[in-house]
């Protein structure tokens, strides 16, 4: 067996042992925890699979930003809300997963089938990486919506920061 | 490598030629920004501002041939140019109200200047969007911009908690709605990309031309609906009256005018150059907007004890006459569309600007019985009042009968009678709430006995506003002259 089918085994048993516990453990901050195994096993994947660039942004984004997200919002929640409810709509909820899973399936593979088109076919890919691929159009072609969505960072920014400031202090400053 | 070594020796440098008013805009923005750091000179700042949104103005005049530049992102023509002009212009006068407004409340200051500045550039890149990642990112500016702008009612003075607290309540209910409202377009995007495989407004509409089909329909609707949202239009328009009143009162302008006239530039370019092929689907959408729109805000305008909730109604009622110019998808229903939206600037600005003047009285809320005995006090202001009110209502000789008339023909040369009427219908019972404030102005005795606070750029603004409605509304030549010349242009970008 070589190096890369040990490690895809590996990430992909361990990604569904934790995306098991994510919704079978009952204490919020265990399904926290599998949550970022998950996610964390996942990128993983991708990146056995060559797509190092969606690895690293599965990595930054879900894996760092989001679920810290989730543990402040733990953290703040009072603990009697964070309870478990009883399971008695698993005879509702098991068919429409299955069927929301099979539409997901659905889309994923018709998607995979259907987005091997345009300049950047595998090979290209192959060639010069994944990393590389999405830079030259973001720096060239998307380079101006980029440029603004900085700044619509900045802005939220400096509201966020204009809005919550505290009114007592101003006024004791002058 | 040989791929990005073509992709790059493409792509070239843009046209930064064509964005001297942008680049203005922004670099003034920054130097607001650190002049507030460092000095808080209230003068110094306002001028550093209206310089600033001078010379973008002026620079617009520089520029003789219009540019489709960075990479196909941004496009610069004469209806993005033409609307970049009225935005600015109406920028200066609004900013010019702010410094005695916020001065008499005690608000924070330069602040305003730099988000009015960002929410401006936002709008520009709105205006002159051809492509739907410009146009989103550029609406987000200006959107995002726009809510912090509602929600900083912040004020010193004990007396106006309440102000404050309304304020913040109307920013917040702007920011969810605004934000489903953003949802919705980032899913009419998806879908279009979807159905069309391109972001481009022109190769959409060939996508249209080809094969329209269900997901192609889908994403223009949703995106329909989403554009109503920011527009204000029954039965999205839940937000609008909470956060126009909450806001201070020159920021209502602000959003009454300029943020609504960016978004009906956006409209009417989205529409015209995405959809032309299947104009009769939007079409059908828009009417049925545009009579909510007219019927729900002119019928809750009647019942409003606040002139400035009242005419934040009103305005819901104008995106219904302005959206109506849509159901009928002509070359003169699209002149009509940008004639009314130019003439809007106007008579809005004076009737939110004598609001703002008022206001800085003290005691005095924008109530009907605040404005008992107005022409008694001062007569100047029920003068310059009364011209707006008639002109919002569309009575000759102002403007605003022009601009329904337009609308009105449009829908009458394409057979659209029931909206025809109900846009009739509608204006005679606007007439209730706008002759109100009249004869309330009028035929009263004053309650109270306040004296203003109006100084010489504010009186000259009023009549400078008072006069153009007038002027335009004998000779609106010119102005329909620019609307028509504006719709054939787009007509003619049509599969370019």
């Amino acid at each position: 067996m070589e190096l890369t089918q040990i490690a895809f085994w590996t990430f992909s048993t361990l990604a569904v042992l934790s995306a098991i516990g994510t919704i079978f453990f009952r204490n919020l901050v265990y399904t926290v925890l599998s949550l970022i195994s998950t996610l964390i096993m996942v990128s993983g994947l991708f990146f056995t699979m060559g797509a190092e660039l969606v690895g690293a942004l599965q990595l930054l984004i879900y894996a760092v930003a989001i679920v810290v997200f989730y543990v402040l919002v733990i953290s703040t929640v009072p603990e009697f809300k964070g309870k478990a409810v009883d399971p008695k709509y698993m005879l509702l909820s098991i068919p429409v997963g299955f069927l929301i899973f099979l539409e997901l399936a659905y889309v994923s593979i018709y998607g995979v089938w259907q987005s091997n088109t345009g300049i950047f076919s595998p090979e290209v890919i192959e060639k010069i990486g994944n990393a590389k691929a999405v830079g030259t159009m973001l720096f060239t072609k998307y380079l101006f919506p980029f440029e603004v969505a900085s700044l619509i960072l900045l802005v939220a920014m400096i509201g966020a920061i204009i809005i919550g400031r505290k009114e007592e202090k101003q006024e004791a400053q002058g | 490598m040989s791929i990005i070594e073509q992709l790059v020796s493409a792509v070239g440098v843009p046209n930064f030629g064509v964005l001297i008013p942008e680049i203005i805009v922004l670099i003034t923005a920054f130097i607001v920004f650190f002049e507030e750091l460092f000095s808080k000179n209230r003068i110094l700042i306002s001028a550093t501002t209206v310089i600033g949104l001078l010379l973008s103005l002026l620079s617009i005049f520089t520029i003789k041939q219009g540019d489709l530049t960075l990479y196909g992102l941004y496009v610069v023509d004469g209806f993005s140019l033409l609307f970049k002009l009225f935005l600015l212009i109406s920028t200066i006068i609004i900013v010019a109200t702010y410094r005695r407004y916020f001065e008499s409340k005690d608000i924070y200051f330069g602040e305003f200047y730099y988000l009015t500045l960002f929410a401006l550039l936002g709008m520009m890149i709105m205006v002159s969007s051809p492509n739907l990642f410009t146009f989103y990112v550029g609406l987000e500016l200006s959107s995002i911009t726009t809510y912090i702008l509602v929600g900083m009612f912040k004020t010193k003075n004990k007396k106006l908690k309440d102000f404050d607290y309304k304020s913040k309540e109307g920013a917040f209910k702007y920011l969810i709605i605004g934000g489903a409202g953003t949802a919705v377009i980032s899913y009419a995007i998806a879908l279009l990309y979807g159905a069309s495989g391109t972001f481009d407004f022109m190769e959409i509409s060939r996508a249209a031309l080809n094969d329209a089909n269900i997901g192609l329909i889908a994403g223009m609707v949703l995106l329909v609906l989403g554009l109503a949202l920011k527009a204000a239009a029954v039965p999205f328009h839940h937000w609008a009256p909470d956060a126009y009143e909450g806001a201070p009162t020159p920021i209502t302008t602000f959003m009454a005018v300029a943020v609504k006239i960016a978004t009906f530039a956006l409209i009417l370019r989205v529409m015209v150059e995405a959809f032309p092929f299947i104009s009769k689907d939007w079409a059908l959408v828009w009417s049925i907007l545009a009579a909510l729109s007219m019927t729900v805000g002119n019928f809750i305008a009647l019942r409003q004890k606040s002139i400035k909730r009242m005419l934040a109604y009103s305005s819901i009622a104008h995106t219904g006459y302005i959206t109506a110019a849509l159901a009928a998808p002509t070359g003169m229903g699209f002149a009509a569309f940008i004639f009314y939206t130019l003439v809007y600037i106007f008579m809005s600005i004076g009737a939110f600007a004598v609001l703002t003047f008022l206001e800085k009285t003290e005691g005095w809320n924008n109530t009907f019985d605040d404005f008992k005995g107005l022409a008694k006090r001062s007569p100047l202001i029920a003068i310059v009042m009364l011209v707006f009110m008639f002109s919002l209502l569309g009575i000759p000789p102002t403007v605003g009968f022009f601009g329904k008339l337009g609308v009105f023909l449009a829908l009458i040369g394409s057979d659209i009678w029931w909206l025809a009427v109900v846009l009739v219908v509608m204006s005679i019972i606007s007439a209730g709430y706008y002759l109100r404030v009249v004869s309330v102005m009028y035929m009263y005795e004053p309650v109270k006995n306040i004296s203003f606070n109006i100084n010489g750029v504010e009186k000259s603004i009023l009549i400078l506003m008072a006069v153009i409605v007038l002027i335009l509304g004998i000779y609106p030549t010119v102005f329909w002259g620019i609307s028509t010349q504006m719709s054939s242009l787009l007509i003619a970008g049509i599969g370019r």
